[in-house]
């Protein structure tokens, strides 16, 4: 008789407890009954945004080694360079992995370094789950999809070699090598031969244990010229389903629904939005990624030319880039990059601009020189600047400053070098003049 | 009222309580993680049109590369003529407009592919300019007119800037207007398209094509986005051409084919067959 009653008294906090943990649940996750609203939306218009998570997270930058051990950077005009050589690794087969535990150095320089072969590399570290995804519609998915996820920075395809992918890491010097079947090689090297190509000498080399870019020439890139469309905030509120009024102070427009907030500044064009999406508080960097493109893509932005640039594990943020031809937009914040970042709680931020690369328009104007890295710096070793404190060289496109004060204006894109020195990006003109 | 009979009552309502939050969490989960598939919610579109009386066809789902084009509207025609002379015709500007009559008329010898006695004389460099560049548009060529669009990245330039057009009088070609454009090239790397089965879709979501109509035809080309001094912007742009089941006339529609914008949806304009 005694246990039958605390048997009831049990069940009744049990269910109190359970009741109030699920309400606790609701109450700091409001995105469970929000979500429901936008999804009813998405169904009734056409979504316009085709872009893939392997074109988000596709390599930015190619590099082709000769058989003579010379290395070019290599971008193309009329196609998409990296989407084309990726295509060609859609029929290998049988994948197998292997890991290399030496970590050496030496070994490490000599496969980024080797003859006949071709780099693909990436700003910032991704993994191996990421990379898995991006072959999707390769006959190794499946297999790739199984392996240990590993971070990675960059691919290595050999030329010559039929059997064999490495993956590697700069990070302790880490190769992970993919064994695939036998498979024919010909048509990635017509990929590679085209006239639409263009070809900057680099060589890659070692910089205080660190592989560095050296362009060995000076190197000649062209300007370009882009028509900006400066998006109406109200256009995204409708978009994110925000169905109150705005609130305007100043130069910000406020839009806030529960616990989401849209906010744009009117001079600068940046837009903050932040909403609670608790699948951004993962300690994975294969979720974190995934999880960050399938958000992104839900904001109602362009992402034209829009690619993955950099990841900070323990900042949990995530950069994604404007590219022209193949090198990024730097230097033009707000414009220029769309920003993810998890906060403590709940809530993500995103941060981006009105404004958008919209209509290319030919420019008509010279190509600019840009030195190669020893003149680079000599020059900074004239202007009173330590070399050895330089870490990276980057060539990277600005527009100048004041892009953000006009809409649908006429922008020019001039290609400048980027020096990373002392751990902080600068441009070289900046560096050599306002010093 | 007993302490018991009290817990009892607590003990279902808690009970049913729970269910219900339970059920709230579970239905918002799977909401957040479905993935919205795209393909899925156009498919489910043309299906609705089909449902709306609309002849449909096949449409592929493809995503074709597009890029954006530059092309330079100059005299070229003009300066062109002072080094190479065209031979049997009287040759006029209107502008930048060539208007030619020929001396001895071309009879068409098919009737029913008019445009293969005009390839002859297109593909011949005495008689037409450029020519190699120009291709056979028979949806725009009618009974009177046989029109040639210049072509840019294996695609038609719909402009009225860059096409060919024979004059067809009583079964014998009697002239030709050309208007020509100069330096035809992509501006940046291709970029994929929407596919045309999207196309309709946004054409119907924004009530652009009626029920009871029939989809003559559709074709992805370059039509003009807009003009900066003597150049012209071209984006690829799905074309779309129906008919009402109560009308003869023909119905035009455009969709830019990177953004999706409907780019004629106020006075569509009629197409004469």
């Amino acid at each position: 008789m005694k246990i039958k009653d605390y048997l009831l008294t049990f069940l009744l906090a049990g269910t109190i407890i359970v009741s109030i943990v699920l309400s606790t649940i609701l109450w700091y996750n409001p995105a469970y009954y929000q979500k429901n609203r936008s999804s009813e939306v998405n169904n009734s218009k056409v979504s316009i945004t085709t872009h893939s998570l392997s074109y988000i997270y596709a390599p930015s930058q190619v590099i082709k080694t000769n058989s003579d051990g010379k290395q070019n950077m290599l971008t193309n005009r009329s196609v998409n360079l990296v989407d084309g050589i990726l295509n060609q690794l859609n029929d290998y087969h049988q994948a197998k992995f292997s890991n290399d535990q030496q970590k050496s150095k030496s070994n490490y320089f000599k496969i980024l370094n080797r003859p006949n072969s071709l780099m693909l590399n990436y700003s910032s570290s991704i993994n191996t789950k990421i990379f898995s995804k991006i072959m999707d519609n390769s006959k190794i998915h499946n297999q790739l999809s199984n392996f240990p996820d590993h971070s990675i920075n960059r691919i290595v395809i050999p030329t010559d070699d039929a059997d064999n992918i490495y993956l590697l890491s700069d990070h302790n010097f880490t190769i992970y090598r993919i064994t695939v079947n036998h498979h024919p090689l010909k048509k990635l090297n017509k990929e590679l031969s085209g006239n639409s190509i263009k070809r900057i000498p680099i060589q890659m080399t070692d910089r205080n244990n660190i592989p560095f870019i050296q362009f060995t020439k000076d190197i000649s890139m062209p300007q370009y010229g882009y028509i900006i469309n400066k998006q109406n905030i109200s256009y995204y509120a409708s978009y994110l389903n925000f169905s109150s009024n705005s609130k305007t102070n100043r130069n910000r427009t406020v839009y806030d629904s529960n616990s989401r907030q849209l906010e744009a500044n009117d001079k600068s064009s940046q837009v903050i939005y932040s909403t609670a999406q608790d699948n951004m508080q993962t300690d994975s960097t294969d979720e974190f990624l995934r999880n960050a493109y399938h958000n992104i893509i839900q904001l109602g932005l362009n992402l034209d030319n829009v690619h993955f640039y950099s990841y900070n594990h323990s900042k949990k943020s995530i950069d994604y880039r404007y590219f022209v031809e193949g090198f990024p937009i730097l230097g033009n914040e707000p414009w220029g990059v769309i920003k993810v970042e998890a906060q403590y709680n709940n809530d993500v931020r995103y941060y981006f601009s009105l404004n958008d690369l919209e209509v290319p328009v030919p420019t008509g104007r010279a190509n600019i020189v840009l030195p190669s890295t020893d003149k680079v710096f000599n020059n900074l070793r004239a202007a009173g600047y330590d070399p050895n404190r330089v870490s990276d060289v980057e060539i990277g496109y600005n527009s100048g400053p004041n892009t953000h004060q006009n809409s649908n204006i006429l922008i020019n894109l001039k290609p400048s070098l980027y020096i990373k020195y002392n751990g902080k990006w600068m441009t070289y003109n900046h560096m050599l003049y306002h010093n | 009222m007993d302490f018991k009979r009290i817990e009892w009552i607590f003990l279902i309502t808690f009970a049913v309580i729970d269910f219900f939050l339970f059920a709230i969490v579970r239905q918002n989960r799977n909401i957040q993680n479905e993935s919205i598939n795209q393909d899925s919610s156009t498919a489910t579109i043309i299906k609705d049109m089909r449902d709306d009386q609309i002849s449909v066809g096949n449409v592929s789902d493809k995503t074709p590369y597009g890029y954006y084009i530059s092309a330079t509207q100059n005299n070229s025609l003009k300066s062109a003529l002072r080094s190479n002379q065209l031979y049997n015709q009287t040759v006029s500007f209107n502008g930048n407009k060539l208007h030619s009559s020929f001396k001895r008329q071309y009879v068409i010898t098919d009737k029913k592919h008019p445009e293969n006695t005009a390839n002859k004389i297109l593909t011949n460099t005495k008689l037409i300019q450029f020519g190699k560049n120009y291709s056979y548009n028979a949806n725009l060529s009618t009974n009177n007119e046989i029109v040639y669009t210049e072509n840019a990245e294996n695609r038609y330039l719909y402009s009225k800037e860059a096409q060919i057009k024979f004059k067809v009088n009583k079964g014998v070609l009697t002239g030709y207007s050309q208007t020509y454009l100069n330096m035809v090239n992509p501006l940046r790397e291709g970029t994929k398209a929407l596919s045309g089965r999207k196309a309709l879709a946004i054409l119907y979501q924004n009530n652009n094509i009626p029920s009871n109509s029939k989809i003559e035809w559709i074709d992805l080309a370059y039509t003009k986005l807009l003009t900066m001094k003597n150049n012209i912007i071209f984006v690829p742009t799905w074309i779309v051409v129906y008919k009402t089941n109560n009308s003869e006339t023909l119905q035009m529609n455009e969709v830019n084919a990177f953004n999706g914008t409907v780019l004629k949806n106020e006075n569509t304009s009629t197409v004469s067959n």
